[in-house]
């Protein structure tokens, strides 16, 4: 009896109808495919913002300073004791937002030492500027901090080649400077 | 005759099938449907070396986008965040909601919230200085910057 059923007897097929289910499943996995997000090869640089009522001391007691307007940014002379020695490195930018020129400034200098020539190519410049603070590392300042000042209309991707030269270059603590224009509008309010 | 003809067309989709619901669960698992602000494809972010890979320890992060122009993309887009004075209001909201929501959540402590700026390479250090300027007068302790890492672009 088994044995003729198999062999294809008449009746009803009870089988499942998988058709319907896998063109939903294709449609489904359509979707997916489509908005599916590869892993990123996104990293960030972390940063801090130290509390504008008192930008000059890293401290934990209470903020009981009454709520004024404070200007976003603080005169060289009230930054910490180790910004004022960090060593700068001044990035001009020209008209368009491309990096024009690179300047370095120690702590023992008055003013900034050119590094590179006005409108050097970036990449150039830029090696020239890693090899210079390579080359401060060598004499012993590899511990010292480092400010970033670039100009308010210098493009972020020229500001992180700088960034990634000093990384390159050995120095660990890297701060981002306010640009000069804001500095200026500031000192002049 | 006519039966062995059917017994050989008849494909078996079962083990097609399988693989297909396992490839959807796949899919399920990975899919990231929060990605308006946190992976926004507009943002040409710039290149750089020595980005620290993503941590997950923050509790709260606040997504900012910044184009190429300087504007304020993503889902703040359709807020009139077009001052200073606007955009920390707005974050300052931000953060209180946040910080409330956390206290539903019978969270003792402050909360740890990150401005996570991702800003296009072509947009100016001017801007991305506003941006951090309003932050910091929102009350915001901590912020990262996004990047591509250098080895991957």
């Amino acid at each position: 009896m088994r044995r003729r059923e198999r062999e294809g007897a008449p009746g009803v097929q009870l089988g499942l109808i998988v058709t319907p289910m896998l063109d939903m499943s294709f449609q489904i996995l359509a979707f997916f495919i489509a908005t599916y997000q590869p892993p990123l090869m996104e990293r960030h640089i972390p940063g801090s913002l130290v509390p504008p009522e008192n930008p000059a001391v890293k401290s934990n007691q209470p903020n009981n300073l009454p709520n004024v307007e404070i200007p976003p940014s603080v005169k060289e002379e009230d930054l910490l004791p180790q910004l004022q020695e960090a060593i700068l490195i001044k990035a001009m930018a020209d008209r368009d937002g491309n990096l024009r020129q690179l300047f370095l400034k120690t702590a023992l200098e008055t003013e900034p030492q050119k590094v590179t020539e006005p409108d050097d190519a970036p990449d150039k410049a830029v090696a020239q500027l890693e090899k210079s603070l390579a080359e401060m590392i060598k004499k012993g300042s590899s511990k010292a901090d480092l400010k970033l000042a670039a100009d308010g209309e210098l493009k972020q991707q020229y500001v992180m080649m700088v960034y990634s030269a000093a990384k390159r270059a050995g120095y660990v603590n890297i701060h981002f400077v306010p640009p000069p224009v804001l500095s200026t509008k500031l000192k002049g309010s | 005759m006519s039966a062995s003809v059917d017994e050989a067309t008849d494909v078996n989709l079962t083990p097609l099938l399988d693989l297909i619901l396992q490839l959807i669960m796949f899919f399920m698992i990975t899919i990231n449907f929060v990605r308006v602000d946190r992976f926004d494809d507009s943002i040409k972010l710039p290149l750089a070396s020595h980005g620290v890979p993503i941590d997950e320890k923050a509790e709260e992060w606040i997504f900012l986008n910044l184009d190429a122009k300087g504007n304020l993309v993503g889902t703040v887009s359709t807020l009139a965040l077009d001052t200073p004075e606007r955009l920390k209001l707005h974050l300052i909201n931000e953060k209180e909601s946040i910080e409330r929501s956390s206290k539903y959540a019978t969270k003792k402590g402050e909360v740890k919230i990150v401005v996570i700026l991702r800003a296009d390479k072509n947009c100016t250090y001017q801007r991305m200085w506003d941006v951090l300027n309003s932050c910091q007068r929102a009350g915001f302790k901590h912020w990262q910057l996004r990047v591509i890492d250098q080895r991957a672009g």
